[in-house]
């Protein structure tokens, strides 16, 4: 028991220091960094359970392995739920915008005024030229090698679920 | 750092029921086309989590005699898997299958993917993918997961859970302002 918590304790730990070092200071590319703060801490968390493991005594059977896999995928998790952070989910925009109206509700003319194509649509294609997965040119915009990579990952694996394009 | 067999036995049955989960939902999700992705998921992933669960379960009743290790300790275990389980679940389902489902990154790629020459103008990639697209495939979304109702052309809320996790995210947003604000004031 006590492996399982010290990697809640681990994970806590390290998501305290993300709210600091972001509030403080937010890096410029967020979810790298995440990554890296969380990878540090997966290797700081290895450490700490050989040296417990060699020197302290455990109640239980010890779990290390679980405990380093718990604190893997509790970081992912949160890395994917962060994501939501940096993009307006289009979802997420609707129902509080329906909340707000209470009984009267929204129609859809009304929802579009405010979700318009600039916002939904070509504010990600902006994302895509900053990332360089696409090229801007003047008006044109051109898939770049990374973003066709992209494209026939995600081609291939909705072909395998034999689900459309998606979006 | 020494690994035992109930140890490895937690990540690998986790792993295990999850392999099949992707399997499972592959299969089912090629043969019904029409059929719900969400509700999909979520029985393919019910169903492993509870041949995990049952395999524990027999673990701790065979007792340490069988097992070589206490009761306790292979309930611990037990429960450890299935969080795992969930936990690969989850991160799959959020971070790789919606992706693919609703991202719109993901479809301009595409959209500029099959286009001629790999390139488009900002009126094409609108034709191709339109706000009144996406609204319309969310709202349909929402009302069959039961968080939106239609009544006439009007749309209310039914439903808490999406209304719950927006607020949440909204905390987190709070909390950890995102950069340049939010990417759409209303």
């Amino acid at each position: 028991m006590i492996y399982i918590g010290s990697s809640l304790a681990m994970f806590v730990t390290m998501w305290l220091l993300h709210v600091l070092w972001f509030r403080a200071n937010p890096p410029r590319t967020r979810v790298q960094a995440l990554l890296v703060l969380f990878f540090a801490g997966l290797l700081l968390f290895a450490v700490a359970l050989t040296w417990t493991a060699q020197r302290l005594p455990v109640n239980g059977a010890p779990l290390p392995a679980t405990a380093l896999a718990l604190y893997v995928l509790l970081s992912f998790a949160y890395i994917i739920i962060y994501t939501a952070v940096e993009v307006d989910s289009p979802s997420a925009l609707i129902i509080l915008l329906v909340s707000e109206r209470g009984e009267r509700g929204m129609t859809f003319a009304e929802l579009r005024q405010v979700l318009t194509d600039d916002n939904l649509v070509m504010a990600r294609m902006r994302d895509l030229v900053s990332v360089g997965s696409v090229i801007a040119s003047g008006n044109h915009f051109q898939l770049s090698p990374r973003g066709l990579r992209i494209a026939r990952v995600f081609a291939f694996y909705r072909d395998l679920l034999g689900r459309g394009l998606g979006g | 750092m020494v690994f035992n067999a109930l140890d490895t036995g937690a990540v690998g049955t986790a792993l295990v029921s999850f392999i099949f989960f992707l399997a499972l939902h592959v299969i089912v999700l090629r043969l019904r086309r029409a059929a719900s992705a969400f509700h999909v998921l979520v029985a393919s992933c019910v169903i492993f989590g509870v041949i995990d669960a049952m395999l524990w379960l027999w673990l701790i009743i065979a007792g340490s005699s069988r097992t070589g290790y206490e009761q306790s300790d292979v309930a611990v275990a037990g429960i450890a898997s299935l969080v795992l389980y969930g936990l690969l679940c989850f991160d799959y389902v959020i971070g790789w299958f919606n992706l693919g489902e609703t991202a719109r990154r993901i479809r301009l790629l595409r959209e500029l993917a099959r286009a001629p020459r790999q390139t488009m103008t900002a009126d094409e990639v609108v034709r191709a993918y339109s706000a009144d697209m996406i609204v319309n495939a969310r709202l349909e979304r929402l009302v069959g997961s039961g968080q939106l109702r239609k009544d006439g052309e009007r749309y209310t809320l039914s439903g808490r859970v999406f209304l719950r996790q927006a607020q949440a995210l909204g905390l987190l947003k709070a909390l950890i302002p995102p950069p340049g604000g939010h990417t759409l004031s209303r």
